[in-house]
């Protein structure tokens, strides 16, 4: 048997937790390859997102649950696959995934012995603000949580302050009022209690928060062609079932944040749902062009002049957007 | 996975290299180094700088020196000694005297703290010069600073709940306001305890001074000002929402600062001794911290904390017999490691069980969060243990702290009966302000 | 009991680490300070003193470890030490001596590897300030070897001593007595000058 030692997603996130969980204690039943597999959340070993492509390549996993946005701080190229305002459902997300996969693949064997099994999104990232707003004109002025330089990139653009700080500390924050925003998905929001501390949920995604299973090279190789097949097919229904649940739990959650009658798998809560704006969106897109798509370029030509290249073919193709 | 015959082999390895004198940080190191090692081969070795970076560059952990600093400043600019002798004025004839006010001191700036190492540290250094020149005794002075300490995260704000509350699925808010009314409970059983101490062995509670006249007495409440004034900067810029609660030690630190300027006690030379012992303090939690967060992530990959929590979920029994087995079981896992690890590597495989006998889980945060307390005064791993050894003025032997915070050890447990036998201490206030 | 001329000599860099550390400590607060101040009343946010506190507290934490092991400030428990001869304690703190230097220099070599990984890589921090890894890092992996040389040469000196002076290295390289606790603290007071009435 091979042993895979196999570090999961943070455990706040219980559903795809039990997913992973389930997924691996099963693994060498479902696919017929001879593996032993040993789990546990990242957090419950004290791994710090940030380092999963470091502890990828050096060996401390077999395989990884990754966080693209935090795992980028080593390499920005792969931030590429879900910059901020670009793909703005998880079907355009979804394109661009797929079109981004290859060369976010090789990148990712030849500087990080890894290699991708799967890609998928947490789910729409939306705003939560504790005073009332009816469109992102009115995020003017606003303290919002920030945790990336595109997102602050974005924000800045919207006459907004952003604000940094550490995901324990946002609660308290919205609580208190250091800050009036935070951007998350539906479901996250809604296991982290954030209805409690805010009232306004403005539905408008700006990425969907991409995630993967990355394995070791020298793990990978050591299966034969059928196996690797036969793995990947595996890896490729957990990938379906991780879409899913972001799409179709993220409506739940939504109905369940703001009250709503249909709300089933959430906690409920009273949240006010305002409305989208096709002059949001206008927005959103404005702000993607003249502020975030510029300073990734920045960063990433940075390490690899020929990065937005391959993003324009790529990404930027499906999502109608160039990077000059 | 190992098994727990390995898992305690090691746990009394750890104790024996403690007990043989090599630095504590240095025997969870080794034992973590020897686990990865023997179970899980080099490569799980070579990560520890990367972890170590990232459990360093940590901005809530940031408020132990910026809380150690702003006692330091206190302290040396003769502020906190001053608030003692007006307390003294008033209290000192109470059984037990100043050690009241070191509760209760501990109590309102764990009401700022999210962390009872910065509560340890702080009220630590602020109140140890003064009552060990009081002539209280010893081992109880210590163990009322380490113990009191402890309130830091019970009474809200704290890390601990926040971190329990988003791994469990529970409501913070209703988290913070159930641990309000048990953690006054506490303040007044630890208060009691030391008023019958006193009452029974009246020269442990300090030298009874002679009362200055009334006029001069309410002249040195004005003492009181300065603290007063801290505590109100810390508190208000938390509860009016200008900072977070990191944020809010840095605002302490230079209010600090602008009361030794006013008092004219700010000199290089006292402002250098303040920041050198700040590092010194500092360093010494943070190697032992370090240390303990390696050992968790190799005894977290060994699956010890599941293996041990699958033991009590397979002995299958009623609903009382596994809280106290649950009790057994931290106080065991609190031997030798550090709360926070503790938590996060528990509660995944706790709250199932929580869910399966329909424990309550607002309430279970707050048993989880005194039984950490608890973990937090007993050896040979309890950090407040350390820390209260780290800032006492005199040195001397880390068993005083150990002898005297055991008797606080016993009134957490016997708060832990009280909130299994009535589960309203916890539930009552989040009912009443939640509905 | 002479004072050890080892730590005698490298204690003044131990202590400038140290202060410098301190002084971040300082500069921290006044940052968050402006950084509050700017955000209630100007909405504006200086977008990274908590990145920079993370940073600090690294940084402090590879200064001042050498300092603390100096000053034998690291926490070591005493319950059977104390109770041994000086054979049994020499001993003991001959390898207290060197699974510390072993200690250090692991983390050391790791930190070192840590640096050289990010200017490799060229990561940024994922933050909106974007800042260089391996800037915080090169000050916390060179404490770190700082810290490291320190241990390694205190080992040197035990071992050294374990074969030819073992009262000398039971007094240098041992847990702190209460005696020279007391005479450090009476240093502290008088520079305390009122505060003793
Ligand atoms: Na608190
Ligand atoms: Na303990």
């Amino acid at each position: 048997d091979v042993p895979l030692r196999v570090a999961g997603n943070f455990s706040q996130n219980a559903k795809h937790v039990a997913i992973e969980q389930e997924f691996f204690a099963n693994l060498a039943q479902t696919s017929g390859v001879p593996v032993t597999t040993s789990y546990n959340p990242m957090d419950v070993v004290g791994v710090k997102a940030p380092d999963a492509l470091r502890m990828l390549r050096s060996g401390s996993f077999d395989v990884m649950s990754v966080q693209v946005g935090m795992a980028s701080r080593d390499d920005p190229f792969f931030e590429g696959i879900d910059l901020i305002g670009v793909s703005t459902d998880m079907d355009s997300l979804r394109q661009a995934v797929d079109a981004y996969r290859e060369a976010f693949d090789e990148r990712l064997q030849s500087k990080f012995n890894a290699k991708v099994l799967t890609l998928w999104p947490f789910g729409p990232q939306v705003f939560f603000c504790n005073q009332p707003i009816s469109s992102l004109d009115d995020m003017k002025g606003l303290k919002v949580r920030s945790f990336t330089p595109s997102m602050s990139a974005m924000l800045e653009y919207l006459g907004a302050t952003p604000v940094t700080l550490q995901f324990s500390e946002v609660y308290p924050a919205l609580q208190r009022g250091v800050a009036s925003c935070g951007v998350t998905s539906p479901t996250s929001a809604n296991s982290g209690n954030w209805p409690e501390v805010t009232t306004h949920l403005l539905p408008l995604s700006v990425s969907g928060s991409v995630q993967g299973h990355f394995i070791n090279l020298n793990t990978w190789n050591k299966f034969s062609e059928e196996q690797k097949a036969a793995l990947e097919a595996s890896m490729k229904e957990l990938e379906d079932r991780m879409w899913d649940m972001a799409v179709n739990a993220t409506g739940d959650a939504l109905a369940c944040n703001t009250g709503a009658d249909d709300c089933a798998d959430h906690k409920k809560f009273g949240m006010t749902l305002v409305d989208i704006s096709d002059a949001d969106r206008q927005k959103i897109k404005e702000a993607t062009l003249a502020a975030v798509l510029p300073l990734w370029k920045q960063a990433c030509n940075a390490v690899d002049p020929s990065c937005t290249a391959t993003w324009n073919q790529t990404v930027g193709a499906v999502a109608g957007l160039t990077i000059d | 996975m190992i098994g727990a015959g390995a898992a305690f082999s090691g746990f009394f390895i750890m104790l024996g290299l403690m007990m043989a004198g090599i630095p504590v940080a240095v025997s969870l190191f080794l034992v973590a180094g020897l686990g990865a090692g023997l179970y899980l081969g080099l490569p799980t070795l070579l990560i520890f700088g990367n972890q170590t970076w990232s459990m360093l560059n940590d901005f809530v952990l940031t408020a132990i020196p910026l809380f150690i600093l702003l006692g330091e400043i206190l302290l040396r600019s003769g502020i906190t000694d001053r608030m003692y002798q007006a307390l003294a004025d008033w209290m000192g004839r109470w059984p037990g005297g100043l050690l009241h006010t070191n509760i209760a001191a501990s109590g309102l700036f764990s009401s700022v703290s999210g962390s009872s190492v910065a509560t340890a540290a702080t009220i630590g250094t602020v109140a140890l010069p003064a009552l060990e020149r009081h002539g209280y005794n010893r081992q109880l002075t210590l163990g009322t600073v380490a113990a009191g300490a402890t309130l830091g995260i019970l009474i809200p704000p704290s890390i601990n709940m926040i971190i329990y509350g988003s791994m469990s699925n529970t409501s913070i808010g209703q988290l913070f306001v159930a641990g309000i009314v048990p953690g006054l409970l506490l303040m007044a059983l630890f208060m009691g305890f030391i008023a019958i101490v006193c009452m029974i062995y009246p020269h442990w509670g300090g030298r009874v001074e002679e009362v200055a006249p009334l006029r001069e007495r309410l002249a040195r409440l004005a003492d009181l000002l300065p603290p007063l004034f801290i505590f109100a900067l810390v508190m208000g810029s938390i509860y009016f929402g200008w900072a977070t609660p990191t944020e809010s030690a840095a605002l302490g630190v230079l209010g600090a600062f602008a009361l030794a300027l006013l008092r004219r006690r700010l000199s290089i030379v006292m402002l250098h001794e303040a920041l050198l012992s700040t590092v010194r303090i500092t360093s010494m939690i943070l190697l032992i911290m370090i240390a303990a967060s390696f050992l968790n992530f190799t005894i977290g990959i060994m699956g010890i904390p599941q293996t041990i929590t699958r033991l009590v979920a397979e002995i299958g029994a009623t609903q009382l017999q596994v809280l106290l087995l649950l009790v057994l079981f931290y106080l065991i896992l609190g031997c030798f490691l550090e709360t926070l690890s503790m938590m996060i590597a528990t509660i995944p495989v706790v709250m199932p069980i929580v869910a399966f006998f329909g424990i309550d889980p607002v309430w279970f945060g707050v048993f989880l969060v005194i039984l950490m307390e608890v973990s937090l005064i007993t050896p040979p791993l309890g950090m407040n243990l350390y820390i209260v050894q780290g800032v006492r003025p005199k040195g001397g032997s880390i068993m005083d702290v150990i002898w005297g915070s055991l008797p606080f050890a016993m009134i957490l447990l016997l708060l832990v009966g009280l909130l299994i036998a009535i589960p309203d201490l916890a539930l009552w206030l989040p009912r009443l302000m939640f509905g | 009991m002479p004072e050890n001329p080892l730590s005698r000599r490298l204690t003044p860099v131990a202590r400038f680490l140290s202060l410098l550390a301190g002084y971040g400590i300082l500069a921290l607060s006044v940052l968050i300070g402006a950084e509050v101040l700017l955000r209630r009343f100007f909405n504006v946010s200086l977008q990274g003193a908590d990145e920079y506190g993370g940073y600090a507290l690294a940084i402090l934490a590879a200064f001042g470890f050498s300092l603390t092991l100096l000053e034998r400030g690291h926490t070591r428990i005493e319950i059977v030490i104390g109770r041994l001869g000086q054979g049994g304690r020499a001993l003991l703190n001959w390898l207290s001596a060197l699974s510390m230097a072993a200690m250090a220099a692991f983390a050391a070599w790791r930190a070192v590897t840590t640096l050289l990984e990010s200017i490799d890589y060229g990561s940024l921090s994922g933050t909106p300030l974007m800042t260089p890894l391996w800037v915080p890092q090169l000050f916390w992996a060179g404490g770190m070897l700082f810290f490291a040389l320190v241990a390694g040469l205190l080992a040197v000196q035990a071992s050294w001593l374990l074969a030819a002076d073992r009262r000398s290295l039971n007094a240098w390289h041992g847990i702190k007595t209460l005696s020279e606790e007391i005479e450090e603290e009476q240093q502290t007071l008088g520079l305390r000058g009122e505060v003793l009435r």
